[in-house]
């Protein structure tokens, strides 16, 4: 999970959670448990992503699933970097 | 002080606004904008940025790129080809009157097409980027999802991004907050990526990113050009500065410190 320090960097920065950010591993959920994330939320996290690593993500490869935990979408966006 | 101009272009007018300092400009820096509605966003933004050059004796200039803003066309009649004819034509202009062109600020999408005009134009050029998109491809993604944001994770019947690509494909115009984007457009937007395009031998390139965090670091995309491009032997640095995300947020807001280091990346202290 090489991505994972970064993944919860865009999540604190994304979603302003500052130091709450701090205890985020792999198995912290997300959808349905961080409140800062709703719909609109996933779609700035999305850009955020999009704009870090410099990849579009096709919606068509979302699903609940993607942001269950912060693991889940630690390996979402490592998979798309290859 | 600012005025503006229209230069006949074979789409009719375009809108060019200019800042000149108080005496002969010694040089000129241009604009390249960003996208849709970006565009009204980084315009406080360039203004500022305009503003303190003009204090240095140079000349900033801003175009209206055809179909967009209050040059002459719609946004459905807009072309990535106009653009780049667009864009050349105001560098000519500038060079013509009298100030050579130094400088490029590539305002986000603004940077593709700006790397693209610094290869036809005399250099040695300093080109800024402004947070720069990576490629014609995220920036199209992007674009479409701001017709999808709002319904992403509630299943049924909805559109994604590739449910948009395909009826572009299929030749539909498509309303996009408010913009019509054409096929053609966003099929030629497919072909701009940053990792094909390297910036002229002999330009100095800087790229700027802005973020809310108090420690901003570069972002990956960021790293690797730069890398990649200073490994082909360009003078290339980042800066990852502190600020508001002026291009995306809801309320009109500036980043002072993007105005300085870009003044100072395009005008070095002699």
């Amino acid at each position: 999970m090489s991505e994972l320090p970064a993944v919860c960097d865009i999540l604190r920065n994304t979603l302003q959670l500052g130091k709450r950010a701090d205890a985020f591993n792999a198995s912290t959920p997300l959808l349905g448990h961080v409140a800062e994330l709703d719909s609109m939320a996933v779609v700035a996290v999305l850009t955020a992503i999009e704009e870090h690593y410099g990849i579009a993500v096709d919606d068509g490869d979302l699903s609940a699933e993607v942001f269950a935990t912060v693991g889940t979408l630690t390996i979402f966006v490592e998979s798309k970097m290859s | 002080m600012a005025g503006s101009t229209f230069l006949p272009s074979p789409r009719g007018d375009l809108y060019v606004t200019r800042w000149l300092p108080a005496g002969t400009p010694s040089a000129s820096v241009l604009f390249v904008p960003p996208f849709a509605e970006e565009m009204n966003k980084c315009r406080p933004m360039q203004a500022l940025t305009a503003r303190r050059l003009a204090e240095h004796g140079v000349q900033a200039i801003a175009v209206d790129l055809s179909g967009t803003g209050d040059s002459a066309g719609e946004f459905r009649e807009a072309r990535l080809e106009h653009w780049r004819q667009d864009l050349a034509l105001v560098a000519d202009w500038a060079a013509r009157e009298g100030a050579p062109l130094v400088g490029l600020v590539g305002v986000r999408f603004g940077g593709l097409l700006a790397l693209e005009l610094a290869a036809g134009v005399p250099g040695p050029l300093r080109i800024a980027l402004w947070q720069p998109v990576a490629s014609g491809q995220l920036q199209l993604t992007q674009f479409l999802r701001l017709r999808i944001a709002g319904g992403l994770l509630t299943g049924g019947d909805r559109e994604s991004v590739a449910s948009l690509t395909a009826e572009l494909q299929a030749g539909t115009v498509l309303e996009v907050a408010g913009y019509e984007l054409h096929p053609e457009l966003a099929a030629a937007l497919e072909g701009l990526d940053l990792r094909k395009r390297m910036p002229p031998t002999g330009a100095r390139v800087g790229w700027f990113e802005v973020a809310t965090s108090e420690q901003p670091e570069l972002s990956r995309v960021a790293a690797d050009r730069l890398q990649d491009w200073t490994a082909a032997g360009l003078v290339a640095e980042g800066h990852a500065l502190s600020g508001d995300t002026f291009w995306s947020t809801v309320e009109l807001t500036t980043c002072p410190a993007l105005v300085e280091h870009t003044v100072r990346f395009l005008v070095p202290a002699p």
